[in-house]
């Protein structure tokens, strides 16, 4: 069977990456197997939850992204997110706790604001990603006032700065989409 | 902004920003075109730029592209010979009609194949798929992205990015410069969709050949065969070659139906019936499974008249007698010995269902022997024969699209993550794992007289499978069938045994196709 060759030559491809995405893949399972039970024979704090969650945070950022929305918008709002828990699980788990109360307010406000330029500086193409932005900045205000009127919580100025600078973004948001989040939201929550 | 350098005769004082503007600045080439030419002419450009300005309104840093695009152009009818005045007719910006003058505010629910397309994409399976046309001549990239970006507009509702919802994925409207790209070593690789503005299809250019590929979610083989010919009669026209109006191509420039758009799956009332969908085992193709996916692609070109004097010789129509063929090969390529060899063809249901939608709204049906049966070819012609008549009626083809109806509608409260692991899951159950080899055939595709005398050849290639070790499609112009198979091992005994089967019944069979692209 003679074959005419109508395609452009091949090309060697680089195989770096897909080696060292296999290497890692391999590395991320026997870890999710082998550091829980390590840390169940040492016994101990359970430090292995915090450091499937690091391995995690690397595979799903460099090693396996999102096959949708790989935005600026849901990125950084998934690295933000992704900070808070692990403060939260090294604050649960590793700690003797306290401080956890004064440092994730001030990275979610922090967040807000990191959130906040990625999307306004890209306005025009980013309000089409304006749900969970303005989802994120909606969380942030309850989170703000939560933190403001609970008792168990003494030292109350960063949550006061995140209930405010949640509401902020919001109303510029507001101003500057109007329609756009409504038309988003029935996009996202269409279920034809 | 050139039209305030010159208004007629009116010359109109430029603003600052204006003067900063150099004509031709960023594409020396141009610039160099510009210059040779007469004060007159120069002016034209200068209208004409500036009309092209205004028409750019809703695009950011892709105005720049297209006006580049524009220059570009100007310059390859300049090398081709053509006039200034001849060439600013050919590039009319009427083409363009409103398409980028305003933004973009159209979205769309994906419809009951689309969805499950979606769903089950990995990092290593997409269901692309793609059509091309091989032309007379040398394709001429330059003006094939005018082509494009005037026949964008016609089919707005492949200006599509896909974009994740709560319950479905759905299409959101895009307004962008739509590239052209020169092709690679294999057809039908991802598409990259996950940044925010992307598109879902993408045409490429090789030598004469013109190919659309698109992921399978946006349409189906109708679909991308109205688009690729009204690209390509686009081309023509801007290649000075018109095309005389013809209900055989869309116009780029004729009115959107709104029709065009529509799921007409939905005009099928839904049932809670999912038959069709599950079937036992059927057996794959020997080989190790290639990582490049497809690491192969082939088209056997046969001439159609001898194809179907060949098949009427057994009695049969042409795609019971393309199906048997792949059978046979498809025994020759396994190993096991019991077992059932099913293939898988996709059905128009445009057949069934009144409509002219250039979205999906294709199912599919199955032809299964045992592999031990499969030995007597004039018999099994004729039994598959039969069978296709059985399952490919309007009763059979509705029913399972009641069933699809009503399978979406069930799936359709529940959260998307859960959808997608589901649909996975099941794909890989049932999906692949049922059958052997799928066979999928779009037909003769009619040609207005114009453009048959510029389109040598087609082909259509399939690329997704997980388990599938070939892929079998084929389609007809001009009274040439070709027959593509995408490769997804390295084993070559499917397709030797193919050849050997058509050679044998003394069909002439010219073989083209790549080099493999490792395993």
């Amino acid at each position: 069977m003679e074959i005419k060759v109508t395609y452009p030559p091949r090309k060697r491809r680089r195989k770096f990456w897909k080696v060292f995405s296999f290497i890692f893949n391999i590395f991320f399972v026997l870890a999710i197997i082998v550091l829980p039970l390590i840390n169940i024979w040492a016994g101990g704090k359970a430090w292995s939850v915090v450091a499937i969650f690091g391995i995690y945070m690397i595979w799903s950022t460099f090693i396996s992204p999102s096959l949708y929305e790989l935005n600026r918008t849901y990125q950084t709002i998934k690295q933000v997110l992704n900070v808070i828990i692990m403060l939260i699980l090294i604050n649960l788990l590793l700690t003797d706790g306290g401080w956890g109360l004064t440092v994730i307010p001030i990275v979610s406000f922090g967040g807000l604001i990191l959130c906040s330029i990625m999307f306004f500086s890209d306005f025009n193409r980013q309000k089409h990603n304006a749900v969970p932005f303005v989802l994120i900045t909606i969380s942030s205000i309850v989170a703000g006032i939560v933190g403001m009127f609970s008792d168990a919580i003494k030292v109350k100025w960063m949550f006061v700065v995140l209930a405010a600078l949640g509401v902020t973004v919001f109303v510029i948001s507001i101003i500057f989409l109007r329609k756009t989040v409504f038309k988003d939201l029935r996009k996202q929550l269409n279920t034809k | 902004m050139y039209n305030n350098l010159v208004m007629g005769d009116k010359k109109i004082k430029k603003t600052k920003k204006e003067k900063k503007i150099k004509f031709g600045k960023k594409n020396p080439k141009f610039y160099k075109y510009f210059i040779s030419l007469g004060v007159e002419d120069q002016n034209k450009l200068k209208k004409f730029f500036g009309e092209l300005d205004d028409r750019l309104y809703v695009l950011g840093s892709d105005r720049k592209k297209i006006k580049n695009d524009f220059e570009n152009a100007l310059i390859e009818y300049f090398s081709m010979g053509f006039s200034l005045d001849k060439a600013l007719e050919l590039l009319d910006l009427t083409n363009l009609g409103g398409f980028y003058s305003r933004n973009p505010d159209f979205w769309l629910p994906l419809d009951e194949v689309g969805k499950s397309y979606t769903q089950f994409l990995d990092r290593s399976n997409m269901a692309v798929f793609r059509e091309a046309f091989y032309l007379k001549d040398v394709i001429r990239p330059e003006l094939l992205q005018m082509a494009l970006t005037f026949t964008i507009k016609r089919f707005p509702y492949f200006a599509m990015s896909v974009k994740k919802g709560l319950f479905w994925h759905y299409l959101d409207s895009i307004r962008r410069r739509f590239a052209v790209e020169k092709e690679g070593p294999l057809p039908v690789q991802r598409i990259p969709i996950a940044v925010s503005g992307s598109k879902t299809f993408r045409v490429l250019y090789y030598q004469n050949r013109l190919s659309v590929e698109f992921f399978h979610c946006l349409t189906d083989g109708t679909g991308a065969k109205e688009f690729l010919k009204c690209l390509t009669a686009t081309y023509l026209k801007l290649l000075d070659k018109p095309i005389a109006p013809s209900p055989l191509v869309m116009d780029c420039n004729s009115m959107v139906d709104d029709a065009e758009f529509a799921n007409d799956f939905l005009k099928v009332k839904r049932k809670n019936n999912p038959a069709g969908y599950i079937n036992k085992r059927a057996l794959q193709l020997s080989g190790p499974l290639s990582k490049n996916r497809p690491c192969k692609v082939l088209h056997f070109r046969i001439n159609t008249q001898s194809l179907k004097d060949v098949a009427a010789k057994y009695g049969v129509g042409l795609t019971p007698y393309v199906t048997t063929a792949i059978m046979f090969a498809c025994k020759d390529a396994i190993d096991e010995i019991q077992g059932d060899v099913a293939i898988i063809m996709p059905v128009n249901m445009r057949k069934f269902i009144p409509s002219i939608t250039l979205r999906n709204l294709s199912l599919y049906t199955g032809l299964r022997s045992p592999i031990g049966e499969i030995h007597d070819f004039d018999s099994l012609c004729k039994e598959n024969s039969e069978k296709l008549k059985e399952n490919v009626t309007a009763e059979k083809m509705l029913a399972m699209a009641a069933g699809t109806n009503g399978l979406m509608n069930n799936m359709r409260f529940l959260p998307l993550p859960l959808k997608v692991f589901g649909t996975r899951t099941l794909y890989q159950i049932f999906g692949d794992n049922v059958f052997t080899c799928p066979f999928s055939n779009l037909g003769k595709v009619d040609l207005p007289e114009d453009m048959a005398k510029e389109v040598l050849g087609m082909d259509f290639i399939l690329g997704t499978s997980f388990f599938h070790r070939a892929q079998v499609t084929g389609c007809a112009v001009n009274g040439v069938t070709t027959l593509s198979i995408s490769k997804y091992t390295k084993d070559p005994s499917f397709e030797e045994r193919l050849y050997n089967i058509f050679k044998d019944d003394g069909l002439d069979v010219v073989v083209e196709g790549s080099e493999y692209n490792g395993n």
